[in-house]
């Protein structure tokens, strides 16, 4: 199996190759962090295909050799988001939904007008969040919010209780609410 | 903003939380299983050598309460009647009666008067050579020397004859004339760790006993006969 880097050539050789290398390799994380977002798996599998299209599209010019599946990670959770906002309505998507009632806790004002967030520099803050939990809040907060694992799946994960993760998901909430208000983001 | 801008917006989150993410709950899995199977594989292991090696010493030899072997169970060993033998096996020194005191006073040996019980002698022949082998016990009556307060102690002593005739191999030389109930003085050493070859086993005498039996003399508890010389007991008491 060829490494990161010689996947990545592939791409700015624009050998094909690259996507059948990259399916070898990152194919079953993809699909599994789609299905776990979209909860069906021909549409996971459709994510899959297009993440690979988007990746095909993007490099080059960009080069993420160093950082490849966190790269194809978020590019198929963007494109599942995308998704599930479309589809809202269907009410298929109830982890979505339920996902974004939780966070909206965080929230000083959830029902404000739209507003302009630079998103990056959020993500930033909520990254150095996350970076000074502990390692078992770290991963709960990650694998329900960013992976959308359900409530049994991350306790099963973490070798806990369902209501340990219940009770941690609600602290961090709060906390995360404070931390972003002390870093200037009354949303 | 709503909640799902916010879920929408995390997607762009570290790198390194993504892979943490991912490979967290792998990490804690190896690191229960790793910790789990290591203690495992040693308890195993460990079981499997202390099974192996209790059974291939119970299988090679019987080992009596103090931890010593049984000479009994020694391969080849044939047990012998030590009422009527004598085995004399003395390359030693015969000092005069004066240097013989001042010898045994200042050194280390070790000088009961008791009495011999459950003598055991076992040969062994090892081509030409035949090897006696014989632990005993004896009751001390009197602790003349360097003795613990032990009412017991228990001794050995080893002899070698080539073709009939004492073949005295390196620190086993002894003189002992053992008979049932023999009361007598008895000059004792540490046993000695060197190791001899019989019958292509390595043995030494203190693998037998804890005290190794270099001489016996005849005694009456205040006098000793010491080649026709009467010697008082005392005078080998350490000042």
């Amino acid at each position: 199996m060829l490494d990161d880097k010689q996947i990545v050539n592939l791409y700015f050789e624009r050998n094909e190759e690259g996507i059948r290398q990259t399916s070898l390799k990152y194919g079953i994380r993809l699909r599994n962090i789609a299905n776990g977002i979209l909860n069906n798996y021909e549409e996971a599998e459709e994510c899959e295909n297009d993440t690979y299209i988007q990746a095909w599209n993007l490099i080059p010019p960009n080069d993420p050799s160093e950082y490849f599946f966190p790269f194809l990670a978020k590019t198929i959770r963007h494109i599942c988001l995308d998704i599930c906002k479309k589809r809202q309505s269907k009410k298929r998507y109830v982890q979505y939904v339920e996902l974004s009632k939780e966070l909206e806790e965080c929230l000083s004002s959830p029902n404000d007008v739209e507003e302009y967030i630079d998103y990056i520099e959020l993500c930033k803050v909520i990254s150095d969040f996350l970076n000074i939990q502990t390692d078992e809040k770290k991963f709960i907060f990650l694998r329900r919010y960013w992976f959308f694992d359900n409530i049994c799946e991350i306790a099963k994960k973490a070798e806990i209780s369902e209501s340990k993760v219940k009770t941690t998901l609600h602290r961090l909430r709060n906390e995360l609410k404070i931390y972003l208000q002390e870093e200037g983001y009354v949303l | 903003m709503k909640g799902d801008k916010l879920l929408v917006g995390m997607t762009h989150i570290d790198n390194n939380l993504i892979d943490f993410a991912e490979s967290y709950k792998m990490r804690k899995r190896i690191s229960y299983k790793t910790i789990l199977s290591i203690a495992a594989s040693f308890c195993l292991v460990m079981s499997i050598v202390i099974i192996f090696a209790t059974n291939f010493q119970n299988a090679k030899y019987e080992y009596g309460e103090d931890g010593k072997i049984n000479i009994s169970s020694i391969p080849g060993a044939i047990q012998i009647n030590t009422s009527n033998k004598v085995f004399l096996a003395d390359n030693g020194n015969i000092y005069p009666p004066e240097e013989f005191i001042d010898v045994h006073k200042n050194n280390g040996s070790t000088i009961v008067y008791g009495s011999v019980k459950n003598v055991k002698t076992v040969s062994i022949t090892d081509g030409d050579l035949i090897w006696y082998i014989t632990t005993f016990e004896i009751d001390v009556i009197d602790a003349i020397k360097k003795v613990d307060k032990s009412s017991t102690v228990k001794a050995t002593s080893i002899s070698c004859y080539e073709k009939g005739n004492p073949n005295f191999i390196g620190s086993l030389s002894s003189n002992i004339k053992i008979d049932k109930n023999t009361t007598g003085l008895f000059l004792l050493k540490n046993s000695p760790a060197d190791k001899y070859e019989i019958n292509g086993e390595k043995y030494s005498a203190d693998q037998f006993a804890s005290y190794y039996a270099m001489s016996q003399y005849d005694c009456d508890g205040k006098n000793f006969d010491y080649y026709g010389t009467t010697i008082e007991v005392d005078k080998l008491r350490s000042p």
